[in-house]
């Protein structure tokens, strides 16, 4: 990570047609992790959250001529990936016929049988919290506490005010704080 | 709760979830991610391929306008195939109307065969038009002309009565013309009557000349009864009556009339004289009295009669 190129650089080697490849296998290894993590804990499979992460930078290929420069780079795919997140995840609901709750308890179920789950008991308990959260405060959570991100760059990828992204971060972790403390 | 929701000191609110260690749980499989940007690329390659496979491309827009284009060829191929558009053709019109077109051109060219030989002075055209106009200030011109003749006010409205006023006095004049008649064939006899009273008494005898003359005329002689000049024709009558007798008793040869003193009187007179006299004093009992042979005529009173007549003429 320490040799990541700097967004502008990307932009500028994307727009020659000579360089556009050059640039993008930069802007793959400088943000696919981030993206494929921003995925995979909000759809909790590894195999639909591959096959996402490949859709998001497929998008990102198609429309990064048209990017704008007054905005940052990567908040730009996480909208990408957040809005795809949530179309899979609402595409599941609708193929299956499954209420929300349902919906939640088959990602428990995948989570449980996953063999790509290196947590512990805790761990596992927080993922179960997270997966009864509504799709966006799972991603304002996520974005807050896994990635660490400012409000206003979750601003910036949810087209949400600071304000209420941080009352739906509060009433988020009062959620998972209840549902941790039922389970002790 | 900290007023400073950025900072990870938040957790400190949450004793349950600060005990959770952060780390990502998940796992991925090994070499996933030394892989994952060729996997990308490997599938942006195939999305390329799947949207440029057919090496087909159409015009901009084209899909967008294809359904329009579909419906209104649709509607266009029923207009022109419509059975319903309620003109219909003779059968088999089409297949002779070619045959038919030449046919009457060929007529027309036969009809009309110097049709293409007319010709106009050159300008004939560009100059009609000023021309015409000029014929017709010509005409104008005439017309006034001819309408500088005037006539009296209301002519032609009292015209046509008037002519038909002039008519009906014509015909009234005519008819009273006609209201005079002559016996029929007066005229035709009448030349006749006055030859046998003139010309041809010399072939009557003196039994011809017939008293009923101056019967009929016996206001004529009674009239003349008072008159000196009847006396004295008396007187000459007697002595010419005298004066015959002796001759006749003297003399058998046959008598001259020519010689007689009636005929040298008569032939004295125009002939227009006498017509004119027999006219105005003959009347309906002469004709039968001339042609009645048998009887004498009365030479006094004939002789006073032509007597009277000479006096009157001179």
């Amino acid at each position: 990570m320490s040799l990541q190129v700097e967004d502008s650089e990307i932009l500028s080697k994307f727009q020659d047609e000579k360089t556009r490849n050059e640039a993008f296998n930069l802007l793959l290894k400088k943000y696919q992790q981030k993206i494929y993590w921003h995925i995979r804990r909000m759809v909790v499979d590894h195999d639909d959250a591959d096959d996402l992460v490949q859709d998001v930078f497929i998008k990102v290929w198609k429309n990064l001529l048209g990017f704008r420069n007054d905005a940052q780079l990567y908040t730009w795919m996480y909208r990408i990936a957040s809005n795809e997140c949530i179309t899979f995840l609402n595409k599941k609901k609708q193929k299956n016929n499954i209420p929300l709750d349902d919906v939640a308890y088959e990602l428990a179920d995948s989570l449980a049988d996953s063999s790509y789950f290196n947590g512990d008991q805790a761990q596992r308990k927080l993922q179960e919290a997270l997966l009864t959260l509504p799709e966006k405060q799972r991603l304002v959570f996520n974005m807050k506490y896994y990635d660490d991100m400012k409000y206003e760059e979750i601003s910036d990828v949810l087209g949400t005010s600071v304000g209420a992204l941080k009352a739906s971060f509060h009433l988020a972790v009062k959620k998972i704080e209840a549902f941790l403390l039922s389970r002790d | 709760m900290k007023s400073d929701m950025d900072n990870r000191e938040w957790l400190d609110d949450y004793e349950s979830l600060k005990r959770i260690d952060a780390k990502n749980p998940f796992l991925v499989p090994p070499g996933y991610f030394d892989e994952l940007a060729q996997h990308i690329t490997s599938r942006i390659r195939l999305e390329e391929l799947k949207n440029s496979s057919t090496g087909f491309s159409v015009p901009e827009n084209y899909f967008d306008q294809l359904s329009s284009n579909i419906q209104s060829r649709i509607r266009v191929e029923d207009a022109v195939n419509s059975q319903d558009s309620g003109f219909t053709v003779p059968e088999n019109y089409f297949d002779e109307l070619g045959s038919n077109i030449q046919s009457r051109i060929t007529i027309e060219e036969a009809l009309n065969p110097e049709h293409q030989g007319f010709s106009v002075p050159e300008n004939y055209f560009d100059e009609l038009s000023s021309n015409i106009q000029s014929r017709i200030a010509i005409e104008q011109q005439i017309s006034n002309e001819a309408e500088s003749f005037t006539v009296p006010e209301n002519y032609f409205e009292t015209l046509s009565s008037n002519i038909q006023s002039r008519i009906a006095i014509e015909e009234h004049i005519n008819s009273e013309a006609e209201s005079f008649t002559v016996p029929e064939n007066y005229f035709e006899q009448l030349s006749q009557n006055i030859l046998n009273k003139t010309v041809n008494e010399e072939q009557v005898t003196a039994k011809v000349v017939t008293l009923p003359v101056a019967v009929k005329k016996k206001g004529i002689v009674r009239r003349m009864f008072a008159s000196p000049t009847f006396r004295y024709a008396t007187a000459a009558c007697f002595a010419l009556i005298l004066g015959i007798g002796v001759v006749i008793r003297n003399a058998d040869a046959p008598v001259k009339h020519d010689q007689s003193f009636l005929h040298e009187q008569l032939s004295t007179v125009p002939v227009d004289e006498i017509k004119s006299y027999l006219q105005l004093h003959a009347d309906a009992g002469d004709t039968p009295s001339l042609m009645d042979g048998g009887q004498q005529i009365n030479s006094a009173n004939l002789d006073a009669d032509l007597s009277d007549y000479l006096e009157s003429t001179n």
